[in-house]
C-alpha cells in the first residue's frame, strides 16, 4: 500500500490561487465582511478622536476662559463618545464573531461532505489524524485570521492615515518628527515577526518531541522495567527537555533583543518632541494641548505597525492552512456516479430513493482486471458467476486478493477494466447509494459509534421501531448480553465502542447489519479477532443472517465456513478450488491442507475442547 | 516525605531562585523608572516654558539632574537626552527581564519535567497497570506548560502592575492628594470586574472545548468508521450528525465571542469613564490654580498606565487558580512511592531458581489469591515450560520472579540467595523477560535493539535477530534496521513486534531467558524455528510460557499450573503417563493423527 506523503505545501511564497479560490468559498459572507469593514474603520476613528479631545480639554478648559455651559457640553460630548466607542466595540466584536463562527461553519460543511464523498483509496493514503487536524485547527484558523487579524489590519490603516492628516493639518514640522521613525519601525518589526515566527517552529517541535517522549516513557514503561532501561531513557529525555530548553530560552531571547530596541525607538519620538515641540510651545506656534496630542499620536502611531507587521506573519500561517483545506475540498473523487445516474438516482446527500430498483442478487464479474497501485495488478482478467441467494467463501493468504474480491462487489473501488453485473446490469449504471442501501456489511475489526447500544443497531436502518432492533439483536444472539445492562438498550457503548468487548461490539455489528434488511451480505473476516465461545455463538448468528442473500464470507477460520454453498481458495487473484467443503476436502488439495494445519494449531493451543466434533475432518 | 506545591517549585528552581529575585527586582525597577518620563514632559511644560515656583522634592531632583530651568530654557536637548538615558535605562531593563524570565522559566519546567520523567518511570509496575496513560501523559504537558506560562510572564507581570499602580499613585498623592483620590476610585472597580467576570467566562471556555472536543471526536469517529459509514449509506446522516455537533460548536462559540466583546467593551468603557472623571476634576482643580497643566497632563497620562494593566490583572489572577490546581496534580504524581531501584547485593545469579511455597495475592483482594502455594525448581541452564489456560497465574508467577510485585507469603531464592536482598535492577539486568505485549520505542529497529547494549556491535544484533527469525524480514523493509518503528505506514505486526522483543533481549545477553507467552502471535512454523535456534544457541536457562502444547514438549520440565496451584509437572513423557490436562490433549491430538492417516 502507498505511504502517506504529505504535500509539500510552500511557506514564505504569496500564492494567488489559494486565495482566488479562499475569495470565491468566502462568498456568502461577503455582506458581513462589508459590515465589518464599516465597523473596523468606526473603531479607528475613536481611536483617532480620543487624543483630540485631551487636546481640547487641555487647551480651552484648562488653560482657557470658558463658560460652565461649555464645559458641560463638551462632558456630555465626551460620554456620548466614549459611549459610542463602547458600542461600536461590541458591535465589532459581534460582527467579527459572525464571520468566524460562520465561515468556519461553512467550511468545516464543505471538507466534511467531501470526506464522505471521497472513495476508499484516498483514505488508504490519507491518515485520519491528518484529515482530523484540517477539519479542526487549520479551519480554525484560517477562519480567525480572516476574521480578527485581517481586520486588525484593516483598522491600523485608517488609524495611520487618519492621524497622520490631523497632524499634518495641525503642525507639518512635528508630523514629521513623528514620522521619522516609522520606517525604522516598520522595517524593524518586519524583522522582528519573521525572527519571532522562525523562534517558535522550533520551540513547538521541541515541544512536540517532549509530548512525544513523555507518552513513550509512561506507555513504555513496564517494557522499560522489565529490561532495566530506566537510566538509560532518563538519559535520552534528558536530552530532549534541554534541547527544549535551549531553543525555548533562544526564542526569549530574539524577544529579548527586539521588543526593548522596538519601544526604545518608538519612546525616542517623544524625546523629540520635547525637545521640538518644546521650542514651538516657548514661541507659542503650538499650546500645551497640542503638544500632548503629538506625544499620544506617536505613541499611538506604533500600535498599527505592530499589528499589521504580526498579521502579515501571520499570513504565511493562513495561507498554509488555507493551502491545505482547498487541496481537500478540491481533492478528485474516484469514485462517483455519472451525471446520467445521479438525475434518476439522486446524489448520496439526496438521493431519490423512490427510483431504487430491488435487487434479486445475482452477481457476475465478466473479466475483471484490478491493482490499487499501477503496476501491481491484483485481478487480472478475473471472471466469476454468482446466483442469488448463495453463500460464497473466500479463502486465501493475505493478499491473494479475497479481500479485493469483496471491495470490489461493494463498489468501495472499482475495477480498472472489465465490469461488475448485478442482476444482469454494471452496476455503474446505478448509483452508490442504491447499492450500499442493499448492503449489510460486517468488518474484522467492529466499529461503533459513541451512544447507546440502540443507536448503533438503528443505524443500520435509522427508520427501525424499537421492536425491530430487539429482534434483530435477538437473531443474533445479542439481545442476552445486552439485558445484563443495567440500561439494556440504553447503555452507552463509550468512544469507538470501548466499554464492550470486542465480541459484544461484533454482535452489534451483525445486528446492525441485519436490520438493514440487505440483499447482499457482507463479512469481511469478521470472527477473526473474536474468542472462542462469542464464536461459537456468532457462528449460529451468521447462518441464520445469510439465509436466502446472496452473501460473501472472508474468513482465516476456516471452521465458520464449512456450510458454505461455495467455497472459493483464491491464489494470486485466481480461483484456485471452487466448490462445498467436502467436495473440496475429497479433492485433497489447497484447502484441506489449509484446514488440516489450522485445526492442528487450534488444537494446541488448547482452544478445542472435548465438544468438538472430530467427525468433521 | 510528602511534597508540597511550594516545595516542589522551590526544589526545581534551585539556584535560579535568585534570579528570579533580581528579575522581581528588575521588573519593579523598570515599572519605576518607565513613569519617569512622563515627569520630565511635565517639569518641562511647568518650570522651564512656563517657569512656575518648584514645590514637589521629585520635581526638584530633576531640576538638578538637568542643571535648572532656567538654564534649560535654552536648551531643551538635555531634557529630551535625558528621556533618551531614561529610555536606555528602560529598554536595558526591558530586556533583562525577558531575557530572565525565559532562562528562569525554562530551567524550572526542564527540573520539573526530568524529575516527573524520573519518577513515573521508577513507579512501581501496578502502578502503571492501574493508570491511565492518557491523563498522565496529559498532567505531564499542559500542567507543566501552565506552571511555565506562569513563570515566563504572569508573575512579573502581577510584579510589574501592582508597582505601577502604588508608585504612580504615590506620585499622584503628592502633587494633588484629593484629584488623587478621585483617581484611585476607578482601580479597584476595574479589577474586581475583571476578575469576576474571568472566572465567570471560564466556565463558558470549558464548555466551548468541550463543544470542540464533541466535534473532533465525531469527525475522528466517523473517519475511522468510514467503511461502516459508506458500506450502510449513511453519508447524509454523518454529515446531519456532523453538522449538529459544528452548529453547536459555532454557537457557543459566538456566545462566548459575546461575552468576550460585552466585556472588553464595557471595560474599556469604564477606563475611559475614569480618565474622563480625572479630566474634569483636572479642568476644575487648574481653574482653582491648585493643578499646574503640567501635573494635569501627568494625572491623565497615569490614569491610563494605571487602569488598563489593571483590567490585565484580573485576568492574570483568574489563571492564578488554575496554577494551583495545576501543580497540585503534578505534586500528586510526585507523592507516589518509587520502587526501590538502588538498594540491594548484587551477587552471582548463575544457579537455580527455586520458588519456596510462594504464593500471592493483590493487595486489596485477599479472597482471590492469585498462585496458591508454589513450589518449583527451574535448574540452572534447563528450559523449563508452565503451560495452563488463561488466568491461571503464569505471568504472575514470572512478574514474582523479577520482583515486579513481592510474594504474598514465601520466598524465591536465585542461586541460592533470597532475591528480596538482590537489587531490583541488577536482578531484571540479568533475567530477560520478554512480554508478551511488548513495548517498541519509536525510533529505528537498530537503535531499539541497541537500547539494551549501547556498544553492541552489528554483528551481535544480526545474530540475536536471527536467532529470533526476524532478520529477514527486517532486511526487507524499504530502509532495513533504519526502519523507524510506528512512522507513517510502517507498521509492524504483532509477531513480528514479538520477535523484534525477543531479538532485543537476546543482545542482552542475560544468563535467564523467559518468554511470557512472548512467541503467541508467531505462526507455528516460526515458533518452533526460533525455539530450534535457541537451544542450539547456549547453555542459559529458559522459562517458556505458553498456551501451546507443541512449544512445551521438548523442556526438560513441564509444569502445568490451573487456578493459582502446579497440578502436575514432569517431562512430556512422564507428563503423558499421568491423567490430567496435559494428557487429554495430547489424546486429542492422536485421534486428529489418526484420522488425517485415513
Amino acid at each position: 500500500m502507498a505511504r502517506f506523503e504529505e504535500k509539500d505545501f510552500n511557506r514564505d511564497n504569496f500564492n494567488l490561487g489559494v486565495w482566488k479560490r479562499i475569495a470565491t468559498l468566502f462568498k456568502p459572507f461577503y455582506k458581513k465582511l462589508l459590515i465589518l469593514l464599516g465597523l473596523v474603520i468606526l473603531t479607528a476613528l475613536g481611536d483617532v478622536i480620543m487624543p483630540l479631545l485631551n487636546q481640547i480639554s487641555i487647551d480651552y478648559f484648562a488653560s482657557g476662559t470658558y463658560d460652565n455651559n461649555e464645559l458641560y457640553f463638551f462632558i456630555g460630548i465626551y460620554i456620548v463618545i466614549i459611549i459610542s466607542v463602547g458600542l461600536i466595540n461590541y458591535f465589532y466584536f459581534r460582527a467579527a464573531g459572525k464571520v468566524e463562527m460562520g465561515f468556519g461553519y461553512h467550511l468545516r460543511e464543505l471538507c466534511f461532505r467531501k470526506l464522505h464523498n471521497l472513495s476508499f483509496s484516498f483514505y488508504d493514503t490519507t491518515p485520519t489524524g491528518w484529515l482530523l487536524a484540517r477539519i479542526t485547527s487549520d479551519i480554525s484558523r484560517l477562519a480567525e485570521i480572516i476574521a480578527w487579524s485581517f481586520m486588525d489590519m484593516a483598522w491600523g490603516i485608517p488609524v495611520m492615515i487618519m492621524s497622520m492628516i490631523i497632524m499634518l493639518r495641525t503642525n507639518v514640522l512635528l508630523t514629521l518628527v513623528v514620522l521619522i521613525v516609522v520606517p525604522i519601525l516598520a522595517i524593524m518589526s518586519v524583522v522582528m515577526q519573521k525572527k519571532l515566527l522562525k523562534a517558535y517552529r522550533g520551540v513547538r517541535k521541541a515541544n512536540s518531541k517532549i509530548t512525544n517522549s513523555f507518552s513513550e516513557g509512561i506507555n513504555g514503561a513496564k517494557t522499560t522495567k522489565t529490561l532495566g532501561l530506566e537510566d538509560q531513557n532518563f538519559k535520552d529525555f534528558k536530552n530532549d527537555t534541554k534541547e527544549m530548553r535551549t531553543v525555548s530560552i533562544d526564542a526569549a531571547i530574539v524577544g529579548a533583543k527586539f521588543r526593548p530596541l522596538v519601544n526604545f525607538i518608538s519612546s525616542f519620538t517623544l524625546a523629540l518632541l520635547i525637545w521640538v515641540g518644546g521650542d514651538l510651545a516657548k514661541s507659542n506656534i503650538i499650546t500645551f494641548g497640542t503638544l500632548m496630542m503629538f506625544i499620544q499620536y506617536a505613541q499611538q502611531f506604533y500600535e498599527p505597525i505592530r499589528v499589521i507587521a504580526y498579521t502579515m506573519s501571520e499570513f504565511q500561517l493562513a495561507q498554509a492552512s488555507g493551502e491545505r483545506i482547498v487541496y481537500l475540498i478540491d481533492s478528485e473523487v474516484k469514485i462517483k456516479d455519472s451525471p446520467e445516474v445521479i438525475t434518476k438516482y439522486g446524489t448520496l446527500f439526496e438521493p431519490k430513493v423512490e427510483n431504487y430498483e430491488d435487487i434479486k442478487g445475482d452477481i457476475s464479474f465478466k473479466d475483471v482486471s484490478f491493482s490499487y497501485l499501477e503496476g501491481e495488478t491484483i485481478l487480472d482478467h478475473f471472471n466469476l458467476d454468482i446466483k442469488a441467494g448463495q453463500t460464497i467463501a473466500l479463502v486465501g493468504e493475505t493478499g491473494s486478493g479475497k479481500s479485493t474480491i469483496v471491495n470490489l462487489i461493494c463498489r468501495f473501488y472499482e475495477p480498472t477494466q472489465g465490469e461488475i453485473l448485478i442482476d444482469g446490469l454494471d452496476y455503474r449504471q446505478r448509483s452508490i447509494g442504491w447499492l450500499h442501501s442493499k448492503l449489510g456489511y460486517v468488518l474484522q475489526a467492529p466499529h461503533l459509534f459513541s451512544g447507546t447500544i440502540k443507536e448503533n443497531v438503528r443505524f443500520g436502518r435509522l427508520d427501525a421501531s424499537d421492536e425491530e432492533i430487539i429482534e434483530a439483536c435477538k437473531l443474533v444472539n445479542a439481545h442476552d448480553f445486552i439485558m445484563r445492562f443495567d440500561k439494556g438498550y440504553d447503555t452507552d457503548v463509550g468512544e469507538g465502542g470501548s466499554r464492550l468487548s470486542t465480541g459484544q461490539k461484533q454482535l452489534i455489528s451483525f445486528a446492525r447489519a441485519v436490520l438493514a434488511k440487505p440483499r447482499i451480505f457482507v463479512l469481511d473476516e469478521a470472527t477473526a479477532s473474536i474468542d472462542t465461545e462469542t464464536e461459537k455463538i456468532i457462528q449460529y448468528a451468521i447462518e441464520n443472517i445469510m439465509k436466502g442473500k446472496t452473501s460473501f464470507v472472508v474468513a482465516h477460520r476456516l471452521s465458520t465456513i464449512v456450510n458454505a454453498d461455495r467455497i472459493l481458495v483464491i491464489a494470486k487473484g485466481k480461483i484456485i478450488e471452487d466448490g462445498t467443503h467436502q467436495e473440496l476436502m475429497r479433492l485433497k488439495g489447497h484447502y484441506y491442507q489449509l484446514y488440516t494445519n489450522q485445526f492442528k494449531e487450534d488444537l494446541a493451543k488448547g482452544i478445542i475442547d472435548d465438544n468438538v466434533d472430530l467427525s468433521l475432518i | 516525605m510528602e511534597i508540597t506545591r511550594l516545595g516542589f517549585i522551590s526544589k526545581h528552581l534551585g539556584k535560579y531562585k535568585r534570579q528570579l529575585f533580581t528579575l522581581l527586582l528588575a521588573t519593579v525597577t523598570y515599572a519605576g523608572v518607565n513613569l519617569l518620563a512622563n515627569l520630565v514632559l511635565s517639569y518641562v511644560i511647568d518650570h522651564v516654558i512656563s517657569d512656575a515656583p518648584i514645590t514637589s522634592p521629585i520635581y526638584q531632583v530633576i531640576d538638578q539632574i538637568l542643571g535648572g530651568h532656567q538654564s534649560l530654557y535654552n536648551e531643551l536637548w538635555k531634557a529630551a537626552l535625558f528621556i533618551v538615558i531614561i529610555y536606555v535605562v528602560v529598554a536595558l531593563l526591558m530586556s533583562y527581564r525577558q531575557k530572565t524570565q525565559g532562562i528562569v522559566s525554562e530551567r524550572l519546567v526542564e527540573n520539573m519535567r526530568n524529575d516527573l520523567y524520573d519518577h513515573i518511570t521508577k513507579l512501581p509496575y501496578s502502578y502503571h497497570v492501574s493508570s491511565k496513560s492518557g491523563e498522565l501523559i496529559q498532567k505531564c504537558t499542559t500542567d507543566v506548560d501552565m506552571v511555565r506560562r506562569f513563570f515566563a510572564g504572569q508573575l512579573a507581570e502581577i510584579f510589574y502592575i501592582l508597582a505601577t499602580a502604588s508608585l504612580a499613585l504615590l506620585i499622584l498623592f503628592s502633587i494633588n492628594a484629593r484629584l488623587a483620590l478621585l483617581a484611585s476610585i476607578s482601580m479597584p472597580i476595574i479589577f474586581l470586574y475583571s476578575y469576576f467576570f474571568f472566572r465567570k467566562v471560564q466556565r463558558q471556555f470549558l464548555i466551548c472545548d468541550e463543544a470542540e472536543a464533541d466535534m473532533s471526536s465525531l469527525v475522528q469517529e466517523s473517519l475511522s468508521g468510514v467503511r461502516v459509514v459508506k458500506a450502510f449509506n449513511r453519508e447524509r446522516y454523518e454529515v446531519d450528525r456532523f453538522l449538529d455537533k459544528s452548529k453547536n460548536y459555532s454557537d457557543l462559540t459566538y456566545k462566548m465571542i459575546l461575552s468576550m466583546g460585552s466585556y472588553w467593551s464595557s471595560s474599556y468603557v469604564i477606563c475611559l469613564l475614569g480618565i474622563l472623571s480625572v479630566v474634569i476634576f483636572g479642568i476644575f482643580a487648574v481653574r482653582d490654580n491648585t493643578l499646574t497643566i503640567g501635573n494635569f497632563i501627568i494625572f491623565v497620562s497615569y490614569q491610563s498606565m494605571i487602569l488598563y494593566p489593571i483590567r490585565q490583572l484580573g485576568r492574570i489572577m483568574t489563571d492564578f487558580s488554575k496554577i494551583t490546581v495545576s501543580l497540585g496534580r503534578l505534586v500528586e504524581i510526585m507523592n507516589e512511592k518509587e520502587e526501590d531501584l538502588i538498594s540491594g547485593d548484587r551477587p552471582s545469579l548463575d544457579g537455580d531458581i527455586v520458588f519456596h511455597d510462594v504464593s500471592f495475592n493483590y493487595d486489596d483482594d485477599d479472597q482471590n489469591p492469585i498462585l496458591k502455594n508454589i513450589n518449583l525448581v527451574i535448574k540452572k541452564g534447563e528450559t523449563v515450560s508452565l503451560l495452563g489456560p488463561t488466568g491461571s497465574g503464569k505471568s504472575t508467577l514470572i512478574h514474582l520472579l523479577v520482583r515486579l510485585y513481592e510474594p504474598t507469603s514465601g520466598y524465591i531464592t536465585i542461586n541460592g540467595h533470597d532475591i528480596r536482598s538482590i537489587n531490583k535492577v541488577y536482578l531484571r539486568d540479568n533475567i530477560g523477560l520478554i512480554l508478551q505485549e511488548p513495548f517498541l520505542f519509536s525510533r529505528s529497529i537498530m537503535d531499539n535493539l541497541k537500547l539494551v547494549k549501547p556498544e553492541a556491535d552489528e554483528e551481535e544484533i544480526y545474530r540475536a535477530t536471527r536467532i529470533a527469525a526476524v532478520h529477514d524480514v527486517i532486511a526487507d523493509f524499504d530502509k532495513g534496521y533504519e526502519t523507524i518503528v510506528g512512522e507513517k505506514g510502517v507498521t509492524l505486526s504483532g509477531g513480528q513486534k514479538q520477535r523484534v522483543a525477543i531479538a532485543r533481549t537476546l543482545v542482552k545477553d542475560t544468563p535467564v531467558l523467559i518468554f511470557d507467552d512472548s512467541l503467541s502471535a508467531v505462526d507455528t512454523q516460526t515458533d518452533a524455528t526460533i525455539r530450534d535456534s535457541l537451544s542450539k544457541m547456549d547453555s542459559r536457562t529458559k522459562v517458556i510460557i505458553t498456551q501451546r502444547v507443541n512449544s512445551a514438549k521438548d523442556s526438560d520440565m513441564i509444569y502445568i499450573l490451573e487456578n493459582g496451584r502446579i497440578t502436575q509437572s514432569g517431562t512430556h513423557e512422564e507428563l503423558l503417563k499421568a491423567e490430567g490436562l496435559y494428557k487429554r490433549i495430547n489424546d486429542i491430538q492422536n485421534r486428529l493423527k489418526e484420522s488425517e492417516g485415513l
